[in-house]
């Protein structure tokens, strides 16, 4: 530990860190472009200055280390002509195209203009022309004239994609970011660099013009992608989401998420797939949109042979993409009021996974899945046991709680759907899968982005997700969905699972793994079942935002892959 | 904030509100006092018009008379054409941000035109829910909008027929605009999206795009 004084404050730092870091981690803001905390160093943009005693210049802070005894001034009035004289070099040729520029709303230089700058440019000459609107592959979008050469994008390529696409080319006022000839910017984290990107430079091509930033409002949730569980936010407009950008979490996924992840948002409102009304299946085979009310006399004529004492024949098929309260719910519900001898975990189809973020198990809480059996002691079937009781007719009847199914291979699927055709199915989906189009009676489901709930990682770290979007048509959440099962039983006032904190505190009752986890103190990093909760912690970052929980952090940026392994549900 | 009668003399209360009222006095009661008031104004103005030499006479006869609006009355909305007729409008959205009424509606899309790049596939002015304010005007950094066409919105039938469009809103005319001036409109200060700005032209042109850069 060394002693500096940042700006009359004294703090004592690690030996070895940043100035820069130092400085934010103790709330002291400097400017910067180039530096970020989880990229290697390169000190171009120059916007970082500080006064430094006893150094004859002015010093980039993002790449001094702290040394004892150091006597740094942040806001002096030579580092503020320096920062005003950068701004200004920054902007000579810069295009000003901010009317139609994604990044404008969110831009460091609009930000750093408006707190450093604030005059008009002194350049008489014209600007250097460049290439605008170049796709750099699918997903990233290059305009030339507004990058500023931090080489943010060319770092992260190199250092966590591994995959060095992106280089810089040129000299001088000519350097461009670019890739080689025949090399398109195609990596399952492409979209990242659009995230690190300071400026308007490097945009999404999915987000190209859709919504200027400031219209967007935002809720942070937890990716459905993987099993990861990567930590993002859902930003949305008129009840449609806009596009999904990930928050940093040191114990998850740093602050990067794949493009895959990114995507997930584009089935909730797929117009061809997407269910928001019931639906029954008619002799023809063909389905038609019902009521809710005929949808409940439906389910109360279906479900009927199952209440109280029967030879038992019903299963109930939980999706690990549902929460773990929406999964608590139903449980709780095949407990409570019906006799349901066969529960299985079902799930999206194994996809691809690597060594940074992705895992090979699609599906957000498999682990919640598995937790709540447990704490029910329930023995869960898997998907190929409940095929065959399916087949056997063991099973006669099944609610599904989402329509997911996956088994060894195709051939798997279609005997799988050929069972749910011959079988009584009460099928709560999102959107028409393949499991939706073979089941007798449809009611439409809310996504994870339309409701409140906990996602359970593969590393067991429990998280919430807060609703971002009101329910599309006549959705209704897990929650909602059960209730509406429990009131077609007859259960009416006896059914007490009406809300997120109830189904949680029936899960919690039965399960010591959550003493001590409150549902609505679970803090932006969520909290790891595992280590903190069976101490009874909370965890140090429970009240803490997302950012406090970056800078607070102590571990040096480093390279995802050596900090947490992929698990072991792949 | 103006005067208080505090008739009662109260203190303001825990939350600072101060409660008063008004007690009626006799002649409040009797009414008569104050219609009597209220007639000597009308009488007064009766005999100034009859036979003084300023009348106080405001009525104008619509439709045959029409009051002359001013210079900088704000009209119906136009959006201005481009030399090829086409609206100069980039779709940068600062209208509608603007806009206190929440009327305008924009859909952006990409251009052919690789020097445009950004353009208003729809643009939609609800002159219903228009509040006639002119901040899209003024936010707008490519004078892309304007509200200098003189008129007032048409009357319409029905709701939907208040939504102006983009083509209709790039039919009408500023009101000392003729067919052939208007060709020759200035063109606007700076083509966004071309990126290729000569700042030694003057008149700040980027400049009254963004705000200051």
């Amino acid at each position: 530990m060394v002693k500096v004084n940042i700006d009359g404050r004294d703090l004592e730092v690690e030996a070895g860190t940043r100035l820069i870091k130092a400085a934010i981690d103790a709330g002291i803001d400097i400017p910067h472009y180039c530096w970020h905390p989880r990229l290697s160093v390169a000190a171009n943009c120059r916007m970082c200055l500080v006064e430094v005693e006893k150094a004859p210049k002015l010093l980039p802070s993002c790449e001094i280390p702290v040394r004892d005894g150091m006597v740094v001034r942040t806001a002096s009035p030579r580092v503020l002509e320096a920062r005003q004289a950068v701004m200004e070099f920054m902007l000579l040729n810069h295009p000003i195209d901010c009317p139609i520029c994604d990044q404008a709303g969110e831009c460091k230089l609009q930000d750093y203009y408006m707190a450093h700058d604030r005059t008009g440019s002194r350049f008489a000459g014209l600007k250097v022309a460049k290439k605008k609107a170049q796709p750099l592959g699918s997903t990233v979008m290059l305009d030339e004239e507004r990058c500023i050469n931090c080489t943010r994008c060319v770092r992260f390529m190199d250092e966590i994609a591994h995959r060095p696409l992106l280089g810089q080319f040129d000299r001088g006022d000519r350097a461009v970011i670019g890739v080689f000839p025949g090399r398109p910017l195609e990596d399952p984290y492409s979209l990242n660099v659009v995230d690190i990107c300071p400026v308007g430079a490097l945009t999404s091509r999915d987000f190209r013009f859709k919504v200027r930033a400031w219209f967007l409002k935002s809720a942070d949730s937890v990716c459905p992608g993987c099993a990861r569980g990567c930590n993002m936010r859902v930003d949305h407009y008129e009840n449609e989401i806009q596009r999904l950008v990930p928050r940093d979490n040191d114990a998850v996924n740093q602050g990067w998420m794949c493009d895959e992840g990114r995507f997930t948002y584009r089935e909730i409102h797929d117009p061809k797939t997407q269910i928001t009304t019931p639906h029954v299946r008619m002799a023809s085979g063909e389905y038609s949109p019902i009521s809710w009310e005929a949808a409940r006399q439906k389910v109360a004529e279906m479900l009927a042979p199952f209440v109280g004492e029967t030879d038992g024949s019903l299963g109930l098929a939980l999706s690990a993409q549902q929460t773990t309260e929406g999964i608590t719910a139903f449980v709780e519900l095949a407990e409570q009021l019906l006799q349901v001898d066969a529960y299985a975990i079902l799930g999206r189809a194994e996809g691809e996974g690597d060594d940074l973020l992705r895992v090979a198990d699609k599906n957000p809480n498999r682990a919640g899945a598995e937790l709540v059996l447990e704490a029910y002691s329930i023995f869960d079937e898997g998907p190929d046991l409940l095929r065959r009781g399916l087949e056997e007719k063991r099973v006669r009847a099944l609610i599904m709680v989402g329509g997911d199914y996956s088994a060894g291979d195709s051939a798997d699927v279609s005997a799988w759907t050929a069972a749910l055709a011959e079988s009584k199915v009460i099928c709560f989906a999102s959107n028409w899968t393949e499991s939706a189009r073979a089941a007798s009676l449809v009611l439409p489901l809310a996504s994870y982005a339309e409701q409140d709930g906990t996602f359970v990682n593969a590393q067991g770290r429990m998280q919430r997700i807060h609703r971002a979007l009101k329910p599309l048509g006549g959705r209704k959440t897990a929650l909602e969905a059960a209730t509406f099962t429990a009131e077609a039983l007859g259960a009416g006032a006896r059914w007490r699972i009406r809300d997120f904190g109830a189904a949680f505190g029936e899960l919690k009752k039965r399960t010591g793994l959550l003493r001590g986890v409150e549902p609505l103190k679970i803090g932006p990093s969520g909290v790891s079942l595992e280590a903190d909760v069976a101490d009874g912690v909370q965890g140090p970052d429970a009240d803490e935002d997302a950012l406090g929980q970056m800078s607070s952090s102590k571990r040096p940026p480093s390279h995802p892959t050596g900090s947490s392994s992929a698990p072991s549900h792949a | 904030m103006s005067k208080v009668l505090d008739i009662h003399g109260s203190k303001p209360n825990e939350e600072g509100v101060t409660e008063v009222g008004h007690e009626p006095t006799t002649a409040d009661r009797l009414y008569v006092p104050a219609i009597a008031a209220g007639l000597k104004t009308t009488i007064r103005h009766f005999f100034k018009n009859l036979i003084g030499k300023e009348k106080y006479t405001q009525t104008i006869q619509y439709p045959d008379q029409k009051v002359e609006y001013p210079e900088r009355f704000r009209g119906m909305h136009r959006l201005v054409p481009r030399e090829d007729g086409t609206s100069r409008c980039v779709a940068c959205y600062m209208c509608q941000t603007a806009c206190p009424a929440r009327c305008i509606h924009i859909v952006a899309g990409e251009s052919e035109d690789p020097s445009i790049e950004k353009y208003p596939v729809v643009f939609e002015i609800d002159e219903l829910r228009c509040v006639v304010c002119g901040l899209c005007v003024e936010a707008c950094p490519c004078d892309a909008i304007r509200m200098d066409t003189g008129y007032h919105p048409k009357p319409v039938y029905s709701r939907e027929d208040a939504d102006f469009g983009k083509a209709d809103l790039l039919k009408n005319f500023g009101r000392h605009e003729t067919e052939g001036s208007r060709r020759t409109a200035r063109p606007p200060a700076t083509a966004a999206g071309t990126g290729r700005v000569d700042r030694s032209s003057g008149d700040g042109g980027a400049g009254g795009a963004t705000g200051g850069y």
